[in-house]
């Protein structure tokens, strides 16, 4: 029906696969940790379509940054919060 | 003389004069006329090419009337055209296939268009319009006026005399022996053999009737077909046709790509005269019946049996064809228009379809659903895109200018559907005028949802890709609005999804709190919204392969009202044997009693009861075979598998038995013990229960209970509740 | 003219990003092939290199003839990408098929004078008698034929133990 391009999921998918023997070198912990990544940039994938980059690899590189920062400020509250708790 | 009256039928065949019209009249009585009907083509090509074909054309045996004029084509303009005039209708096919191939180099116009189409362009008599017939002493029509137009909503009910036949048994199972007969209120059996008093006693019942509608069960693959043989074989006349002619229409199946997908089509069997409508062969027929096959026909154009066993893009583009014969737009014969050349760039950002967002999963309590109203025909039509209108930016501003062939065609649809809308949410729950208007309504979605993929269709005489593409911009663009607009009055959007979002706000639980939101959002985007519901809590839901990915359009829901709305999860799938599918509804109908998301917990011994008994039944033999029927079709030609599926499996089967399965067919089997692992359900021997791998359907209940449960219980969990423990029922 | 397998069709893409580099080109994909995404990686995303590919695409036969027969003659190069693959579509008769070929040939021999022309093939999944009469009828051209060899695999060395 004229679509030619590759949907972002399959663009993913393809980035995902063209790192299976970078993945596969590394230690099991490591491995999860990188399949964590992978994962926070498909809770993106909607923003990286829409985002038309000509090379959607960079994308995914930002959510996951963008998870990975998430996560900090989440932290850093909870920190913070307990600090708070202790005095 | 002048008769009034409803239009049941316009065909032609070698035999009339012209096209014949048969009529309901308002007396009771049937009428058949003639009308001189002559209808055109037209050519386009180098002059010396046309002056060619002038002159073969005057040297043949059938005549016409050939005329130079000029007439608009909708993408390179105004043309000089060849018009050929043939004064038989039903000369048209044979004329044009002898010029084709003897000008193929030519471009034609007007080649292949349904003749009813052509007289409803002509005369605005659609079929089943009320009109006025005035006839010469001959019988001849001199003049045809509507009486009314295809857009009522709620035209006078055709008295139409209906005869019912079915089968007594499905003929892919076993050979039927009886055919039911039913009409007004009679009914009868009327066995199948012998073949002599079969035909003696149907084709007595049909000349005393004179049904204008035969509804069948299995007519068109079976009965009639059955039928024809034996009269053939025993050379009894039956008057299936009402036209005193004895050829029916017949169409023999196919397969054919589409959409990405293959579509099977099965044989058909139409009548002249009267109608034939297979329950099993028409299209949506179990979502919209009788009625909706007459609001097909109406609104399209196309004639009765036409409608009801349409193929997606068909019912479109004769309205389309309708729009075009009434503004003098030439209709191509072959899609020639490609497209205009853009840059790789452009090309990234243009081929996408709609917003697809991932959801935040688990649950969410007092969450609306909100949708846009028929977001892409509504974008067709405030924007005006069309085929032949310059598109403007991306920026939501409607193209100037005289609306487009598309934009033309719909509007009427589009306001049609949005007065069905708002007429069926004030008529009360029993007025008897419900059904119906349900009944056309969805007719009318159907046809307003395929028009977009219809527009960037290869074979759509007015597709065109930039403006597919432009509607899936103008989408995008919509949803992102709307998303913003929430976000500025702080709501959180927890999904979303090409024409529609969840919004959710804490304090936020009325119709009136989301009013100003919806407002805001129309007012930004242009377009129609409405709200869906305001859901007690739904549940978003993750891949049963990575729980992290969250997974678009697949959820479930109590609405405030206790109604239940779900996708994508197993009892939704056609695929879910019914067994299953019940099963899940019903521990969705246990959990929408409670009053709210916190009191879930509450309903869980109702649900452990009722899985469990599920599961009894099922391990004891008691679940019907029927209800572990899996049905799912095949891709592709059964050779084409290097490891068959299980539908290739079952259909292996039924090949060896001499049935012939053709791709896009459904094929619908049971899970067994031994190998091949399935075994198909139109086998000639039918399936013994001890044969079902219990392990397997239990595997498959527990998995779709599953579905419904564990997001309740991480619910429940990470709200570090009690009430977790009881959700060991997963176990 | 290229005649490989579909497998081939990533270099190809490829091979486009590397001579957009240098000059504009005109690209008509007959078989929905222009994978934006894999041309871009060989063009390590450069915008001025995409920016340079101007794409077409026909999904008929009759939209692929029209396309030839509408492009003025120019000095960009032409690419026609998996060119046959419309004219395997067996729901157009077979005489109409080779019509248009002939069409589109006559088209791509004008284009050829102003402006390098390639055209990629690729035989169909399931091969046919028309679609191989298709085939031979590019091949008969009086132009170049690539038929790439496929790289066979090296022989498995053979082990000690």
């Amino acid at each position: 029906m004229g679509r030619t391009l590759p949907s972002i999921t399959q663009a993913f998918l393809h980035e995902q696969e063209s790192f299976a023997r970078f993945r596969r070198a590394l230690r099991r912990s490591d491995q999860v940790a990188l399949d964590d990544l992978f994962a926070s940039a498909r809770q993106h994938l909607a923003a990286a379509g829409y985002a038309a980059h000509a090379l959607p690899f960079e994308t995914f590189l930002l959510c996951m940054l963008l998870e990975e920062h998430k996560e900090v400020m989440r932290l850093r509250q909870q920190v913070e919060q307990l600090f708070a708790q202790k005095e | 003389m002048i008769v009034a009256g409803w239009l049941l039928d316009v065909f032609t065949h070698e035999k009339a004069n012209g096209v014949v019209l048969w009529l309901l009249g308002d007396d009771g009585q049937r009428y058949r006329f003639e009308q001189a009907f002559p209808i055109t083509f037209y050519a386009a090509g180098p002059p010396e090419r046309l002056r060619a074909l002038w002159r073969f054309l005057q040297s043949q045996p059938e005549p016409a009337r050939l005329t130079r004029t000029e007439r608009r084509d909708l993408f390179s303009g105004p043309l000089v055209v060849l018009a050929v005039e043939v004064t038989h209708p039903a000369n048209l096919p044979r004329l044009f296939r002898q010029v084709s191939q003897v000008f193929p180099d030519l471009t034609f116009y007007d080649t292949d268009i349904h003749l009813a189409l052509r007289h409803t362009a002509t005369f605005g008599v659609f079929p089943t319009a009320h009109c006025e017939i005035e006839t010469d002493m001959d019988n001849q029509v001199k003049a045809i006026e509507p009486l009314n137009t295809p857009w009522e909503l709620d035209p006078a009910p055709l008295p139409l005399r209906i005869l019912t036949l079915e089968l007594d048994t499905n003929p892919s199972h076993a050979a039927p022996a009886r055919i039911i007969v039913s009409y007004d209120r009679c009914r009868y059996l009327l066995p199948l053999e012998p073949a002599q008093a079969l035909i003696a006693g149907l084709g007595a019942t049909l000349k005393r009737y004179d049904p204008d509608l035969i509804l069948t069960a299995w007519g068109d693959t079976w009965l009639l077909p059955h039928m024809l043989k034996l009269w053939k074989e025993h050379g009894c006349p039956l008057p299936l046709n009402r036209e005193p002619v004895s050829d029916v229409i017949h169409r023999k199946e196919h397969s054919y790509f589409s959409y990405g997908q293959i579509i099977y089509r099965g044989r058909q069997v139409c009548l002249l005269g009267r109608w034939h409508i297979d329950r099993y062969n028409a299209l949506l027929w179990n979502d919209y019946g009788l009625e909706g096959v007459l609001e097909m026909a109406r609104v399209t154009g196309l004639p009765i049996q036409d409608a009801a066993r349409l193929s997606p893009g068909t019912g479109i583009s004769s309205m389309q064809f309708l729009t075009a014969l009434r503004r003098g737009i030439l209709i191509p014969w072959h899609k020639h228009q490609a497209e205009y050349p853009k840059t790789a760039l452009e090309l990234l950002r243009a081929d996408m379809g709609g917003i697809v967002y991932q959801p935040i999963p688990g649950l969410h309590c007092d969450v609306a659903g909100i949708d846009f109203v028929s977001m892409y025909p509504g974008i067709m039509v405030r924007f005006n895109i069309s085929p032949e209108v310059p598109r403007s930016q991306d920026d939501l501003t409607p193209a100037p200018g005289e609306p487009g062939i598309i934009p033309q065609t719909l509007a009427p649809l589009l306001k049609r559907r949005l007065e069905f809308k708002s007429a069926l949410a004030s008529l009360s729950k029993w007025d008897a005028r419900r059904k119906p208007y349900q009944a056309r309504a969805s007719a009318d979605k159907w046809l307003l949802v395929t028009c977009f993929g219809y527009l960037g269709y290869k074979n759509a005489r007015f597709g065109r890709i930039e403006a597919h593409e432009a509607i899936t911009a103008y989408g995008r663009e919509a949803l992102l609005r709307a998303k913003e607009a929430a976000e500025e009055s702080d709501f959180t959007v927890l999904h979303m999804y090409v024409d529609g979002l969840w919004v959710q706000k804490a304090g936020c639980q009325t119709v009136e709190d989301f009013q100003k939101l919806l407002e805001a959002t129309c007012k930004r985007t242009g377009l129609p919204i409405a709200l869906d519901g305001i859901y007690r809590w739904i549940v978003f839901l993750s891949s049963k392969v990575d729980a992290r990915v969250p997974v678009p359009n697949r959820y479930f829901g109590v609405f405030q009202d206790g109604t239940i709305k779900a996708r994508g999860i197993e009892a939704r799938r056609r695929d879910t044997p019914a067994f299953i599918a019940e099963t899940q509804m019903q521990i969705l109908e246990i959990l929408a009693h409670a009053p709210d998301a916190n009191q879930l917990q509450d309903c869980l011994p109702a649900v452990t009861t009722l899985v469990k008994k599920k599961i009894a039944s099922l391990r004891a033999g008691r679940v019907p075979l029927e209800d572990l029927l899996i049905g799912q079709r095949l891709s592709r030609e059964l050779e084409k598998y290097r490891t068959p599926s299980p539908a290739a499996r079952a259909a292996r089967q039924l090949v060896r038995v001499g049935k012939q399965i053709s791709p896009g067919q459904r094929v619908r089997f049971l899970l067994t013990r031994d190998r091949p692992g399935v075994y198909a359900w139109d086998l000639p021997d039918p399936p013994e229960p001890r044969m079902v791998d219990v392990p397997r359907y239990h595997e498959l209940l527990l998995r779709a209970v599953q579905t419904i449960l564990e997001p309740i219980a991480q619910h429940y969990a990470s709200k570090k509740q009690s009430g977790k423990e009881s959700f060991s029922i997963l176990q | 003219m290229i005649l490989t397998p579909k497998s081939m069709r990533m270099t190809i893409l490829t091979l486009i990003a590397r001579m957009a580099q240098h000059s504009p080109l005109l690209i008509f994909d007959g078989g929905n092939q222009f994978n934006v995404f894999q041309v871009a990686r060989g063009a390590r995303g450069q915008p001025e290199v995409l920016g340079r590919i101007r794409v077409s695409r026909a999904f008929t036969c009759y939209q692929m003839t029209s396309l030839l027969e509408s492009t003025s003659s120019t000095n960009t190069p032409v690419l026609l990408l998996d060119f046959l693959s419309t004219f395997y579509d067996e729901s157009v008769r077979i005489m109409e098929r080779h019509r248009l070929l002939e069409k589109c040939l006559k088209q791509i021999h004008r284009l050829s004078r102003s402006a390098g022309v390639l055209v990629t093939v690729h035989p169909p999944a399931l091969p046919s008698e028309v679609s191989m009469q298709l085939i031979r009828r590019m091949q008969n051209q009086d132009t170049e034929v690539w038929l790439p060899e496929l790289p066979t695999p090296a022989p498995e060395p053979l082990r000690l133990f």
